[in-house]
Order: C-alpha cells, then structure tokens, then sequence
C-alpha cells in the first residue's frame, strides 16, 4: 500500500467530472495502485450518496399550526414591550431639553442676580419651556388579528364599491367590512380565541378589534359570537340600528332582521343599551328583539351548512362528548359542542381537543350525501415528548450494573457460538426514568439481541423529567 | 468637502441598492407591515420561512425533541430584530443568519449534556421522490441517514453550519458569507475541512461498511484483499 495523505482535492475534482481526460486518467492510473485513495474516493462517493438520501428524506412532522398562536401572542407582546420603550425613548430628548434649557436660563438670570441691585427676594422658579408631545401619548392596545377561519359560497370584503372573496386563512385588518350573500357564511377567529359567525345575507364591519376593546357593527343580517373571556378593563361590543349589545364572556347571536334588532343569549350575561339610553340586562338563556321585548328561551346558534353553487359543501356532523375543541383540515371551526358544517367532497383531516389537552385525529372521508363523524372515530394522538437530562454519570452507574445480565446472555450465547461481540444499545428512558424501548445495534444474532434488550427494558433510571436518548457501546468477551 | 460629497455620493448609491433589493423582495411588504408592529404580516412570514428554519435547525441539531423549540425561538428572534434588518442582504440570508445564531446557542447551551440521539428519525421518502422501498431498505437507509447525523454532531459548530447550508440547503457560497458574516474563502476552507472529517469518519462507520465495500470493488484497478480477524469475523454480527 502507498503511504501518503489521500488526495482529497483531486479526487472531489475526479468525482465532481471536472478533470481533462489526461487528468482522470492520471487519477485511474493512480487509484490502481494506492489503497488509501481509493478508500478516500470511495467516503467521497458514499457522502454524495448519503447527502441525497438525507435530502430526499422527510422530516419528521412539526406542529406548526399549534406553533403559531402561541407565537403570535409572543409577537404581540414583545411588540407592546418595544411600543413602551419606543416611548421612554421619545421622551428622553425632551427631558433633556427640559434639563439644558432650565440650566440655559439659569445661567443667563445669575448676572442680573447679582449685589448692587436691590436686593431680590427670591428668583422667580424657571420654568421649562414646554416640549411638544412631552408626554406620551398612551399606548395603542394590541390587535387581536382576525383571521378567516370558514367561507362558504359568497363571503366577502367590501372595500369601497369593490369586494375581495375571501378563503380560509385570510387575515383581515381592523376596520374591514364583510359581506356574506345569500347562500353564504363567514367564520373569523380572533386572536384571543373569540370566535364571530355571519349567517347568510349578513354585511358586519369589525370596527374595532384590539386587546382592550373589540367592536363589531351589524348593518344588517344575523352574527353570532363566541366571546372569549374578557380580561379587566376589556369589553365586547355589537352596535347595530342604535343598539348596543356590551358582553361580558359569553355566547350569544345578534340580527337585524326586517328592522327588528334581536338578541339570543344562550350563555353568559349582557347588556343592550337602546338609541334613548335604556338599559336592557338579560342573563341566559334569554331571548330579546327591540320589538316586543324579552322572549322567553333563545333559539340555539347553530351554524348552518351553507349550500353554495361554487363550492357545493357537504352538510356534516361531528360530535364527541370527550371533544370540547374542534379543527378540520388545521383550522379551527367551533370550540365545544357538537357541530355542524358543510365541506367539500374528499378527504378531511379532523382534530379534536379534550378538557386535558390531549389530541384526538381522524380521516373523514365526505361525499355527497351528509356525513355524522361516527362514535369513536377519533383515535388519541401520542402526547409531544419533552426532553429530559441525565447526567452521563447517572448513565454509567445504571450501565455498570446492568453489564452482569448482558453478560448472562452472552454466556448462553457462548453455549453454542464464539467470539467477542460488540455493539452499541440505543436506549430510550422515559419521563420517570422507565425504559421505553431498547434498540442492539450491530449484532445480528437474534436470540443474543433479544435477551440483551429484554434485560434492558428491565433497567430503571434517575426520573429525567421528560424523554432522554442516548447510545452506549456494548462490548462482550469471553471471560478469562 | 470632497469627503462630505464623496460620502453623500457613496450614501446614495448605498440607499439605492437597498431600495432595488427590497423592491425585488417578495418579502419587502410584509416586512415593512411586521416592522410596524402588524402580527398578522409575521404570522404570514412565519408560514412562508417555517420549512426553511425548521429544516436548518433538525439538520443542525439533528434528530431531537428540541426542534420545534427552537424553530419558535428563531422566529421569536425574527421579530425582535425585524427593526434592525434594513434590507442590505435578502431576507431569506438575514434569516440563515438568525437560524444559525440561535440554534449555536441552544447547541451551546446543552453541549455539558451526554449525547444523545432521539430514536425517532424520518425514514419515509418525500412525496413525489423515488418509488417506495422495501422494508429493509427503508431499515437500511434510516440508519445510514442516523449515521449522518451522528457524524455532523462531532463536526465543529463552524464546520456543520457551513456543510448543513451548502450541501443539504443548496445555499451558495456567497450567501453563505453574507450569513455568517465571513469571508467567501473562509466558507469554501471550512467546507473543505468539514467533508474531509467526514469522509474520514464514514470510512470507519459500521452502518457504511457494505456500501463503502461496493464503492470500492466498482473503483478502477483491482481491490486489495481485505485482512479481517477470523475471531471477531465470526462473532454475532
């Protein structure tokens, strides 16, 4: 064998086809003869190799989806912290001003302070002039980003005398103005989780969609909403024909519907406040129309399947008494309770919650005719593992003393085979420090590896606070 | 006066490239919206760049529970610096950039650790790539694709952020300078270094040791007979 260092830049050269024929035949009539360069060019064609497969090779599934609300309020946060420093920042200059020009008029009042004039009781107080805007101005809230969660047949944003359909996973802006038509429907989910719902022929500006405040306007039609707990200071508004619906975490439809503003409390409290300035306060379950007053029990908000000439959804029915949440096909569509929806014909992906957290999926696959998710279609989703931590030495005491029943089934082995064997155990433990699984990697023997990874199920680790992997190397040898 | 001008005159053309590479931006607008504080206009950047950081980040940290973790602090990162991007460099470099900052750290942070591998590692193909495979190719391939990842974890964080961006992001050298806010030749030497640690270590890995065999008997000239110990030969393997 040729002893010399490989020639690793030639031979990327070689490989890469970048070489003249006089070149690589160099490199062939070289490679005849030197076993290190071949076993080089030989690493630099497996690495190629392996480069593609690990790039043609899926990675495993991230939960983006979950991953953007919590990013978003993280987002707003650290916008409101920026907002506030921004501020304090702003004022700084002013301050300063303040600061130089009372030192400024100071220094010009001294000479005229001086003796030989009468004497002066007191120097009046300078006074700072008056920065403008010295003040902060108080801090814009928050928005609460709407974003479409449902559109169905003709769903709309007005800008102006022009309208924008809308699809699913739209953002809106505040302020904007929507429209549904006749055999339409419109779902909108707020930030904060507030769901709102616009039935057919309804036209709602959100007027107002901020952390301390929302506000919607109902020009006419039916909206019902979904409120999410409010925090101090913080309200929910429906303005409609000159009534104002104020809400305090509830659930409740307000429509405008033949010039008769009505309201269907099915939970929660709120008030309605009419043009003349009476208060009108209903607790749930109650029914409310600005013609004839309080009604007795309100109808259910149901959402209805929309039937649309462009999309032609299937009317369908999911419930699931475990189920307190719902998203279909990755977006949320209600958030408890059963419901009910028209989709497309295909195949939809189903999620669902309980009150725990835990994640329930199903395939459901909707035709024409109306579809009812079956009882106990939803299968429970393994739990997202946590990392945990072990010491390395925590690993090597566990290790130590489970070598005396690996070498229990090497000495079996041995019974019938010979030789050293040496492998690596690929060992995960779970969140109190119980094995979950147990891999021996590069011995082939298969009753060996069984007995080995049986032993090692049988291990017990300090509790490492959530899933640890690690590999340790295995190595077995006849006793003297 | 000549500085002043020459200056003013360098400020302008400097301000003009800005302007031409943020119009040619598809990000430029959403950008500007998430500078003002508009969420919705992140919420949209998080989805047009989460595969990119995501996929920076499993190829850096390999197979691990941390990954979405981290690709959360990316973005979280993202929008904290979004002020300070001013537009000199693509955004999709500035954010190569940010994935890489934030993902040495949490690098950084666990290296007291021992090592550990997650036993969960992608062993399906792409939709739309090769035929499927048999079972125990499917086998075969995971692990020599774990090896990979075992091999990257010994290289350097210098060496792995530049292999992990060139050889399976496909990102160009240049980009990758501007990234890592380091000379071209710097990213050619340390890529260089880093596959060269790598043909090494893959020459010695087990799980390569039949398709290392194949490569060579396809090699020119005739294969040296390889000396192998009879008793180890023989031993469970």
């Amino acid at each position: 064998m040729t002893e010399h260092a490989p020639k690793t830049a030639a031979l990327i050269a070689y490989t890469s086809g970048l070489l003249s024929p006089e070149g690589r035949g160099r490199v062939d009539r070289h490679l005849a003869t030197c076993e290190v360069c071949r076993h080089e060019l030989a690493a630099i064609q497996a690495y190629d190799s392996l480069i593609e497969e690990v790039q043609s090779s899926q990675l495993p599934k991230i939960d983006f989806e979950s991953m953007e609300l919590p990013l978003q309020r993280e987002a707003e946060a650290i916008s409101r912290q920026m907002v506030a420093q921004k501020k304090r920042r702003s004022a700084l200059p002013y301050v300063a001003l303040a600061i130089a020009a009372a030192v400024g008029l100071a220094l010009f009042a001294w000479p005229r302070l001086q003796p030989d004039e009468a004497p002066v009781a007191e120097p009046a107080p300078v006074e700072a002039p008056e920065p403008e805007e010295a003040a902060p101005a108080p801090v814009e809230s928050p928005t609460l980003t709407p974003v479409v969660t449902l559109a169905a047949g003709e769903a709309r944003r007005v800008e102006g005398d022009q309208t924008v359909d809308l699809a699913v996973g739209d953002a809106l802006d505040e302020g904007a103005t929507l429209a549904t038509g006749d055999d339409g429907e419109l779902h909108v989910r707020l930030s904060d989780g507030t769901g709102v719902r616009l039935a057919s022929a309804t036209r709602l500006s959100l007027e107002r969609t901020r952390e301390d405040g929302i506000r919607l306007a109902l020009e006419g039609g039916s909206v019902a909403q979904q409120v999410a707990p409010l925090s101090n200071g913080s309200t929910f508004v429906v303005l409609c024909a000159g009534y104002e619906v104020e809400v305090t975490g509830t659930r409740f439809v307000v429509s405008y519907l033949d010039e008769v503003v009505g309201v269907d409390l099915s939970e929660g409290s709120l008030v309605v406040r009419d043009p003349d300035g009476g208060e009108t306060a209903l607790r749930a379950p109650a029914r409310w129309r600005s013609r004839g007053g309080i009604d007795g029990e309100p109808d259910a908000p149901t959402v209805r399947a929309a039937a649309s000439p462009r999309v032609s959804p299937t009317p369908v029915t999911l419930a699931d008494e475990r189920l307190v949440r719902w998203s279909v096909d990755g977006i949320e569509v209600e958030t408890e309770g059963a419901l009910s929806l028209g989709l497309a014909p295909g195949e939809h992906t189903v999620r669902g919650w309980d009150l725990r957290g835990r994640v329930y999926t199903a395939t459901l696959p909707v035709g024409e005719a109306p579809v009812a998710l079956e009882t106990d279609a939803m299968t429970p989703q393994a739990p997202r593992v946590r990392a945990g931590h072990l010491e390395e030495a925590q690993i090597r005491q566990v290790m130590g003393r489970a070598m005396r029943p690996f070498r229990q089934c090497y000495e079996r082995w041995s019974r019938n085979h010979s030789g050293i064997v040496r492998g690596r155990l690929r060992i995960t433990v779970g969140m109190m420090g119980d094995v979950e699984r147990v891999q021996v990697l590069g011995v082939d023997d298969d009753s060996l590896s069984s007995c080995i990874r049986n032993h090692g199920m049988r291990l017990n680790f300090p509790s490492p606070g959530g899933s640890v992997s690690f590999e340790a190397p295995l190595t077995l040898t006849p006793s003297r | 006066m000549v500085s002043s001008t020459f200056s003013s005159l360098t400020l302008a053309t400097v301000d003009a490239k800005r302007a031409a590479r943020r119009s040619m931006d598809p990000d430029a607008a959403l950008i500007e919206r998430a500078k003002q504080g508009d969420t919705s206009a992140f919420r949209q950047l998080f989805r047009r760049h989460q595969g990119t950081v995501s996929r920076i980040v499993y190829r850096m940290i390999g197979p691990s529970p941390d990954v979405e973790d981290v690709v959360q602090d990316v973005f979280l990162n993202v929008y904290r610096s979004l002020p300070s991007f001013r537009g000199d460099s693509k955004f999709s470099t500035w954010l190569y950039r940010l994935a890489t900052n934030v993902t040495r750290m949490h690098l950084r942070r666990g290296r007291s650790r021992p090592k550990f591998t997650d036993a969960e590692v992608p062993e399906t193909p792409r939709p739309g790539g090769p035929p499927p495979e048999t079972p125990d190719l499917q086998v075969e391939r995971a692990e020599r694709v774990r090896a990979l990842y075992r091999l990257l974890d010994d290289l350097s964080d210098k060496k792995r952020e530049v292999l992990v961006l060139h050889d399976l992001e496909g990102v160009p050298a240049k980009e990758i300078a501007e990234a890592l806010e380091i000379p071209v030749l710097t990213v050619r030497t340390r890529l260089f270094y880093a596959r060269k640690q790598l043909y090494a270590a893959l020459a010695n890995e087990p799980s390569l040791e039949g398709v290392m065999h194949a490569l060579m008997d396809k090699l020119p000239g005739k294969p040296k007979r390889q000396r192998k110990d009879s008793s180890e030969a023989s031993a469970g393997r």
